[in-house]
C-alpha cells in the first residue's frame, strides 16, 4: 500500500511539473540593441566573413544616413499566446552615425526567465523624440511622411565615376512575430535566470538593393537607381516610382542590360500586385522585410 | 493471497501509467488536438478574364486591344493549403513544419495544413468554354486560404488523361504558347508566344494564390474547386509595338530581351494572375 501512494504521489508530481515547471525559475533581464553591421560601417562592398557583398553593375556606396524607428517589442508566452511584456518605443536611430553600426534599443528587466517569443515593429516616428542620433530634421521628415525607414548616401560608379546621391524614405511600418533566434535557430529567445541576455535587431541594409525578393540567385544592383536620378543626380523615392520593372530604363533611356547585353530583370517573386510593379515598391517590399533577429534570424512580417 | 495478487495489479498499472506520462511529448500532457476530416473533391482550371468568363476578345491597360486564337499552358502540380498556422507542438516543429522563411523574402507564409494536391501535370486549352477536370483528389476538410501552382515544362512523360495528345504538341515542349491579334490605333500585331520559364530558384512555381473555398467531401458538398488563369493579367503590361522578330508565317514573337516578354513573365509567375473559386455542378 506504501510503495502504492509513492507511485500515486510521482505520477502526480510528473503532471505538475509538465504544466508548471518553468514557472518557478525566476528573472532576468533583456537588452536590445540594433545593429546594420558591416554594411552600414563600410558601404558596398563589404567584407563578412570570407565573403564580398559588392554591386554586380560596378557601383560602390556608402551610407551617411540609415534612420530607423524600431518599437513595439514584444515577449509573448509560447503555450499560451498571452503578453508577457511590451517595451512601446518607438526609438529613432540613425544607425550610420554609429561608429560600429549599432545602437542601444532597450533595456527590459522582470522577465520571467523562461522562453518567450520575441517580435518588434518598424513604426513610423509620431513626434519628436527626447533624444535621438538621427537629427530632429530627418525625424520631422520621417513623420511628415509616415516613413519608418530613411536611408541616404553616395554611390559612385568604379568605371565611369558618375556620382549620384540617394536620399530614400519608406512607409515601411510593419510588425516582426516569432522571430526565429539566429544565435541557436530555436524560436524566441531564453531569459536566463539573474542575468542579462542580449540580443540585437539586425537591420539588413542589403535586401535594398538585391534584385530579387524570391530565394536564390540574388545579384546586388544599383544601376537602375542611379538611371532616375535625373539632372540633379539625386535619387529620392519619387524617382524610383518612374522605374517601370517591366520596362527598365538605363540613364539614357535605353533598356537596361547587364555586362552580357541582356536586359536587367528584378524578381518580384510574384508578390507585387501588377499596380506596384516600379522600383519604388519593389524596394519598399524588401525593406518591409528587412531585419533579422540576433544575426540571420528570420521572423514572419505583416503590415501594420 | 487475493490481496497480494491485487496491490501487484495495482503496482503494475501505476508503474506503466508514470512510464507512458514520463515518455509522452510534453504538449500532449497539457492539450488535445484534433485532425482534419479526411475527404475527396474534385478539382478543374480554366483560363479567363478579370470577371471569370472564358476568353474572347479583351483591352489591356497599355491600350491594346488583343484577341486570342489558341492558348495552351502546362499546369500542375498544385496544392491547396488551409493558410492558418500550424498547431504549435514546439521550436523545433515550427523549423520543420509548415513555416517556410528564408533569406531575402521568400515565402513568408504560413500555408498551413495542405487541403488537396494535384499531383499530375496537365495541358490545358486555356480557350475552352468550361473548366478542364483535374481530377478528383484525396483531402482534409477545411477552408482553402491559398493555392500554389507549379509551372514547369511538359518534358516528354506521358500525359495524364483529361490531356489530349493534340493539345500536348501545340506546346512544342514549352510551357505556355499563346496566338492571336494585337491591335491599338492603325498598328495590328499578329503575335505569337512560346515561353519558356527559366528554372531560376522559384521562377517556375506561383505561390500564395488567394482564395476562400470551403472544402468538404463531394457527397456533401457536390461542385469542384476551379483554379483560374487570368489570360487578360497575363497579357496587361505587354507593349506589342516592341515586337519585332516574326516566324515564317507574319507573326511577331516574344523574344528573349524584348519587353513583351519580361512584362509576360512577371505577369505568369505573378499571384494575381490567378484566382481560386467554387463551382457549383
Amino acid at each position: 500500500m506504501k510503495y502504492s501512494t509513492s507511485l500515486l504521489i510521482c505520477v502526480l508530481g510528473l503532471l505538475l511539473l509538465s504544466c508548471v515547471g518553468e514557472d518557478t525559475a525566476g528573472e532576468g533581464s533583456f537588452a536590445l540593441e540594433v545593429s546594420g553591421g558591416a554594411a552600414l560601417r563600410d558601404g558596398f562592398p563589404y567584407k563578412e566573413g570570407d565573403v564580398t557583398y559588392a554591386f554586380v553593375d560596378g557601383w560602390e556606396l556608402e551610407f551617411d544616413k540609415y534612420i530607423i524607428a524600431v518599437g513595439d517589442v514584444r515577449f509573448i508566452e509560447q503555450d499560451s499566446g498571452s503578453e508577457v511584456e511590451i517595451w512601446a518605443g518607438p526609438k529613432v536611430v540613425d544607425l550610420a552615425k554609429s561608429a560600429m553600426g549599432a545602437e542601444d534599443l532597450t533595456t527590459i528587466e522582470g522577465l520571467p526567465a523562461r522562453r518567450l517569443d520575441f517580435g518588434f515593429s518598424f513604426l513610423a516616428p509620431s513626434e519628436l523624440p527626447e533624444a535621438s542620433s538621427a537629427s530632429d530634421e530627418d525625424i520631422q521628415l520621417m513623420i511628415d511622411n509616415e516613413w519608418s525607414l530613411f536611408v541616404a548616401g553616395e554611390a559612385q560608379h568604379a568605371a565611369t565615376s558618375r556620382t549620384v546621391r540617394f536620399e530614400i524614405g519608406l512607409p515601411v511600418a510593419a510588425s516582426y512575430y516569432e522571430c526565429i533566434n539566429g544565435k541557436d535557430t530555436t524560436l524566441g529567445v531564453a531569459i536566463e535566470a539573474n542575468k542579462t541576455t542580449g540580443a540585437f535587431i539586425y537591420a539588413h541594409a542589403i535586401h535594398l538593393f538585391w534584385d530579387t525578393l524570391a530565394s536564390g540567385d540574388e545579384d546586388l544592383r544599383f544601376e537602375a537607381f542611379a538611371a532616375v536620378a535625373g539632372d540633379d543626380d539625386l535619387v529620392t523615392e519619387e524617382e524610383l516610382k518612374t522605374q517601370d520593372l517591366t520596362d527598365l530604363r538605363d540613364a539614357n533611356g535605353d533598356p537596361l542590360v547587364d555586362d552580357e547585353g541582356h536586359p536587367v530583370v528584378y524578381n518580384d517573386g510574384g508578390l507585387l500586385p501588377p499596380s506596384q510593379w516600379t522600383l519604388y515598391h519593389f524596394v519598399r517590399y524588401a525593406a518591409r522585410a528587412s531585419a533579422h533577429f540576433n544575426g540571420i534570424g528570420l521572423c514572419k512580417v505583416k503590415d501594420i | 493471497m487475493m490481496r497480494i495478487s491485487a496491490l501487484r495489479r495495482t503496482k503494475k498499472l501505476l508503474a506503466s501509467a508514470t512510464l507512458l506520462l514520463a515518455f509522452l511529448p510534453q504538449p500532449f500532457s497539457c492539450s488535445v488536438e484534433t485532425a482534419g476530416k479526411a475527404i475527396r473533391f474534385r478539382t478543374a482550371v480554366q483560363g479567363a478574364i478579370g470577371d471569370g468568363q472564358s476568353v474572347t476578345a479583351f483591352e489591356t491597360s497599355r491600350g491594346w486591344t488583343v484577341e486570342l486564337e489558341s492558348a495552351h499552358s502546362v499546369f500542375g502540380p498544385v496544392y491547396f493549403y488551409g493558410g492558418e498556422p500550424m498547431a504549435r507542438t514546439g521550436p523545433l516543429m515550427h523549423l520543420f513544419g509548415g513555416v517556410a522563411m528564408a533569406c531575402p523574402t521568400h515565402a513568408q507564409y504560413d500555408y498551413g495544413a495542405v487541403l488537396g494536391e494535384v499531383i499530375e501535370q496537365y495541358v490545358i486549352d486555356l480557350l475552352a468554354d468550361a473548366p478542364t477536370s483535374t481530377g478528383e483528389v484525396q483531402g482534409e476538410a477545411g477552408t482553402c486560404h491559398t493555392a500554389e501552382l507549379h509551372l514547369h515544362p511538359p518534358g516528354d512523360q506521358q500525359l495524364p488523361a483529361g490531356s489530349s495528345q493534340a493539345e500536348f504538341a501545340k506546346l512544342d515542349g514549352y510551357s505556355i504558347v499563346i496566338e492571336g491579334t494585337a491591335t491599338r490605333d492603325a498598328s495590328t500585331i499578329p503575335f505569337r508566344v512560346a515561353l519558356d520559364i527559366p528554372d531560376e530558384g522559384t521562377m517556375r512555381i506561383v505561390q500564395n494564390i488567394a482564395g476562400e473555398v470551403e472544402l468538404d467531401d463531394e457527397s456533401v458538398r457536390p461542385g469542384r474547386i476551379v483554379v483560374q488563369i487570368l489570360l487578360d493579367a497575363w497579357l496587361d503590361k505587354v507593349d506589342f509595338s516592341t515586337l519585332t522578330e516574326t516566324d515564317g508565317d507574319g507573326n511577331y514573337l516574344f523574344s528573349d530581351d524584348t519587353q513583351a516578354r519580361t512584362a509576360l513573365l512577371q505577369a505568369v509567375r505573378n499571384r494575381y494572375s490567378y484566382r481560386v473559386d467554387w463551382r457549383e455542378p
